[in-house]
């Protein structure tokens, strides 16, 4: 082990989305890394047993900071979903008999300067957010987890290829990276998607790495491939329900990582286009009518940080149940 | 083989590990113009533009050569001390990076000061009294606080400390050689919305480290000798626990250049990050280049200074020839 | 006649630990230790016999509360009742403790100078010069070689006995009257064992020391340790001259840990004598003996009724309703539940 190898990591797409990532990603990191170490890897969340004793085990007794964090959740999902459907839904009509109104009935969430509906766009933002999340955790996960399933299995010049490869993905200024493909190539949900997925995948990588390491120690591991076993179906069989909780954490880390790195490049103008709204973009319109109406910057804002609230916590909540199997 | 020939060969490795990951970091820079569909130049200069102003563009970003040449003469270049010129002012790179390396710098510090300067007592507190008040409350704070992304943490410092109070100037700077408590005035909420955030990860960091040093042997026999509270924590607990700090103090580094485009941009702050941000957004290619390369080499140093901080706070990683 | 250096008298010990259990881990609990005597103190894990030092030091993990009755006599001071500050004092120029682990009872990151003089630089300060020094000099007299280099080294480099003969140097540094050590050899090879043990014996008839040796080893205290205490789920079932408990033991207990010592002399067996069933839980205490549930002579009254302590002389004791060995004077002395008396 080199020294510079960092315990914890972090996520690179701005200092404040790095310190969440690397909360919630270190822990996950440094367990999967001791587990490497004590070889044995008892100690590792993932490795005590299959996923599919997790829900069982999962659904005993749920706290209610757990019920709390999932029913926002929902509730914003479940508004990102419906609430478009309904008739009357325009984020984008201004109704200018009513500009930058204060929260109240017909305009829950205040207007803004146009008079469009903070509520609606707070919703519409939404969508824009789940869907560069949703986008991030698939790249992640795939990325992330071949090549760390690579580098662990094959170790030596492939790991350490891929060692490289992450050492220089981590060395790079995502953010600016970012920027930089956006103001090239355009904003697009796929782009933006698929770019912070990319800088997600070093991370995981190396947590897949590390339990995959820690998996090959243990006997039967090396027994299935004595016996001539076909690596996809170790892979399968043995490696894959030790990675699934693993990946679970990671998704919901993946999905706060984006909905934050979504926002502060929506705020810089480097997002989704207005006037589609965005997280970002509509919380930063509001910036220069703080003090006569703060709820157009507010509310979204109050909204966007309930919901990585809610999603650190169920995050948190999982591995802690994960890591006392 | 001895452990010194080991030693060298390992520093010899990560210098040259090191090396690969800024080289091709300067491909990928230079490269970068070749991303825009269509041809940068047209891009740039309009579609009235003459074949030898198109020839000229090309010329300055190295479009007209192949990549790897470009980056050769960059970094003969870039080592004369010359990194090109900005499309958009005509003004030296070298010169504009000069004049905005120290206000990004000075905010780091500052944040890295008060990131530190809270997250120490606190973390030294509530290792102490687990579970206690201040341990519940700080540990439900910084989770609470994790949750606000940089940016809404400025917008709410701004709105708290600007518009409603009226204590703090929203936006803007004056350099500190001209005038050290306007200077000061204006780096408070910048420094703060970068530093807070730190402070709540390096709390939860130290805290975790600090238990487990406390429950570690070597505690309950310095504790066995008569070693008293203040002493044993800030002399014999801090430092066996402080590793996973450096390191993220170290990385701090390299995740700065994009925490700082926030803030810079949001509190008008003349750093690298804003002349990053305006560059971007008007794709003045030579000042981009040279911000991305120069933050490379920026965590590339960063990396090497955390591994010789290492070896000064641990003294095993040392013994360990690596 | 001189007074003991430890009395400990019918202490009681419970913790109460963050997930809310009480644990009641040491039951009037009575020994005495006299200046340049050892004391062994032998019994499996969970016999409370680490509490026992650590309660005598008066350091428990920081998350644990702990009540204790009755009283812990250093010189005639009570350790329980005393000021936090005169506690303070103690550790180390009083009363101190060598640790289990040598691999890990030595600060990684700070140097050995340092830590060795720890018990005289929390009183007062030392140069840099004068902690080496000193350090070199306690280094000697443990018989670490080369003390001037091993002075100014970090623990890492030096081996596991180097490392114990640091943490007795590091014990003996305040000049304590009473040294408590809590399995000091358990780590450390067998041919390092012996002469760690040797060590100890020598600066306990250089200096008068009085010495609690801690151990689930009866076998380390052979021509060690004068006396023998045994203890069984948080209480001493059984103290005297180690020769006499040791060939004529008289509780069920002692006999049966005697018999799992593998010999390499007599017949051989094809399986190690083992006690049969594992130690009470402290949490939930029965009433009784807590030997009862593996012993070989446990009777109805051993499950119901508190076993009483049979005396044969000074210093010879058993706590046992059925003893093996007839001691020679039975003079009983019950405590609390149960009014049974017999007589010789």
């Amino acid at each position: 082990m080199t020294t510079a190898e960092p315990v914890t990591t972090a996520d690179a797409v701005t200092a404040a989305d790095a310190v969440t990532a690397a909360v919630t990603a270190a822990d996950a990191v440094t367990a999967a890394e001791r587990a490497t170490a004590a070889g044995a890897g008892a100690a590792a969340p993932a490795t005590a047993r299959p996923d599919k004793d997790l829900p069982r085990r999962a659904r005993r007794r749920p706290s209610a900071g757990v019920i709390a964090a999932g029913a926002w959740l929902a509730l914003v999902a479940l508004a990102a979903l419906l609430l478009p459907l309904l008739p009357g839904f325009d984020p984008l009509h201004g109704d200018f008999a009513h500009p930058s109104a204060a929260p109240g009935p017909g305009h829950w969430l205040g207007t803004d300067a146009a008079g469009r509906d903070v509520l609606q766009r707070t919703v519409a933002g939404a969508r824009a957010s789940f869907a560069v999340a949703g986008l991030t955790i698939a790249v992640g996960l795939l990325g992330g987890g071949a090549l760390g399933v690579a580098a662990g299995w094959f170790r030596g010049p492939v790991d350490k290829a891929i060692g490289f490869v992450t050492d220089l993905l981590m060395s790079v200024p995502t953010l600016i990276l970012v920027m930089i493909v956006v103001a090239l190539r355009g904003p697009g949900l796929a782009v933006i998607g698929t770019l912070i997925g990319l800088f997600t995948v070093p991370h995981f990588t190396r947590v897949v790495r590390a339990v995959v390491l820690s998996l090959s120690e243990r006997g039967f591991v090396q027994a299935a491939r004595m016996i001539g076993t076909a690596p996809l179906r170790i892979l399968r069989r043995e490696v894959v329900p030790h990675v699934a909780p693993i990946a679970l954490t990671f998704a919901f880390t993946a999905t706060t990582v984006a909905i934050v790195a979504e926002g502060s490049l929506s705020f810089l103008g480097f997002g989704l286009r207005p006037p589609e709204p965005s997280w970002g973009g509509i919380i930063a319109e509001g910036r220069t009518t703080l003090g006569s109406a703060p709820w157009i910057s507010l509310a979204p804002a109050a909204v966007l940080c309930l919901t990585v609230l809610a999603l650190n916590y169920l995050g948190e909540q999982l591995r802690s149940k994960g890591s006392r199997t | 083989m001895t452990a010194r020939t080991l030693r060298v060969a390992g520093w010899a490795g990560q210098t040259g590990r090191a090396g690969a990951v800024l080289l091709l970091v300067t491909v990928a820079a230079l490269a970068l113009p070749h991303l825009m569909p269509g041809s940068p130049a047209l891009a740039a200069l309009g579609p009235t533009a003459t074949p030898e102003q198109v020839a000229a563009y090309e010329a300055t970003l190295g479009l007209d050569e192949n990549v790897l040449t470009a980056t050769w003469r960059w970094i003969g270049d870039a080592l004369h001390g010359d990194l090109g010129h900005s499309l958009s002012t005509g003004a030296a790179v070298t010169t504009e990076l000069a004049d905005r390396i120290p206000v990004t710098l000075e905010l780091f510090v500052t944040a890295q000061v008060v990131a530190l300067g809270l997250a120490l007592p606190v973390a030294l507190w509530s290792a102490w009294r687990p579970g206690g008040t201040v341990d519940r409350i700080a540990t439900a704070g910084a989770f609470v606080w994790l949750a606000v992304p940089g940016f809404v943490l400025g917008l709410l410092l701004i709105w708290i400390a600007a518009v409603q109070l009226r204590i703090l100037p929203a936006t803007g700077w004056t350099p500190f050689t001209e005038d050290p408590l306007d200077n000061l005035r204006h780096l408070v909420l910048p420094a703060l919305t970068l530093g807070l955030t730190e402070a709540a990860v390096f709390t939860r960091t130290l805290r975790g480290q600090l238990i487990d040093t406390l429950d570690q042997t070597y505690v309950a026999a310095a504790r066995s000798r008569g070693m008293g509270t203040a002493r044993l924590l800030l002399r014999r607990t801090l430092r066996p626990s402080s590793l996973p700090l450096v390191t993220l103090v170290g990385i701090g580094i390299g995740t700065s250049l994009g925490g700082s485009v926030l803030v810079e941009s949001l509190f008008a702050v003349p750093g690298v990050g804003s002349l990053a941000a305006g560059a971007i957004n008007g794709r003045d290619f030579p000042v981009v280049q040279a911000v991305v390369v120069v933050s490379a080499v920026a965590v590339v140093a960063a990396t090497f200074a955390v591994d010789l901080l290492y070896r000064t706070i641990d003294p095993r990683i040392a013994h360990d020839h690596r | 006649m001189t007074a003991p250096v430890l009395e400990v008298r019918s202490l009681d010990t419970t913790l109460h630990t963050p997930d809310g259990r009480a644990l009641h881990v040491l039951h009037g609990i009575d020994l005495t230790i006299d200046a340049g005597e050892c004391l062994g103190v032998v019994g499996e894990s969970g016999s409370g016999k680490s509490v026992l030092a650590r309660t005598v030091l008066g350091i428990h993990p920081r998350t644990t509360r702990v009540t204790s009755t009755g009283q812990v006599l250093l010189d005639g001071e009570d350790l329980l009742t005393a000021a936090p500050a005169r506690r303070a004092e103690l550790l180390g120029t009083g009363v101190a403790m060598v640790h289990q682990d040598p691999m890990t009872s030595l600060n990684p990151v700070v140097r050995i100078a340092d830590q060795v003089t720890e018990s005289l630089t929390n009183r007062r300060r030392l140069s840099r010069r004068a902690r080496r020094e000193t350090a070199t000099e306690l280094l000697a007299a443990v018989d670490v070689p080369d003390p001037a280099r091993r002075a100014r080294a970090y623990p890492h480099e030096l081996s596991g006995g180097l490392r114990q003969r640091v943490g007795i140097a590091a014990a003996l540094a305040g000049s304590p009257a009473l040294l408590l050590a809590d399995e000091p050899t358990t780590a450390l090879d067998v041919t390092v064992q012996r002469t760690v043990l040797d060590l100890l014996d020598r600066h306990r008839e250089d200096r008068g020391l009085a010495t609690l040796l801690i151990t689930h080893d009866i076998g380390l205290l052979y021509g060690r340790a004068r006396r023998i205490a045994v203890m069984y789920g948080g209480r001493v079932v059984e103290t005297g001259p180690t020769e006499a408990v040791t060939e004529r033991p008289a509780h069920p207990y002692t006999a049966a840990l005697l018999r799992s010592v593998p010999r390499v002399t007599g017949p051989l067996r094809r399986t190690l004598p083992a006690i049969p069933g594992s130690p009470p839980d402290l949490s939930r205490p029965l009433p009784g003996c807590p030997f009862a549930p593996r012993c070989e002579r446990a009777e109805a009254v051993c499950t119901t009724d508190t076993p009483p302590v049979h005396r044969a002389g000074p210093g010879r004791t058993a706590s046992c309703h059925f003893p093996l060995t007839p001691l020679e004077k039975t003079v009983t002395a019950t405590p609390a539940t149960t009014a049974t008396e017999s007589a010789a």
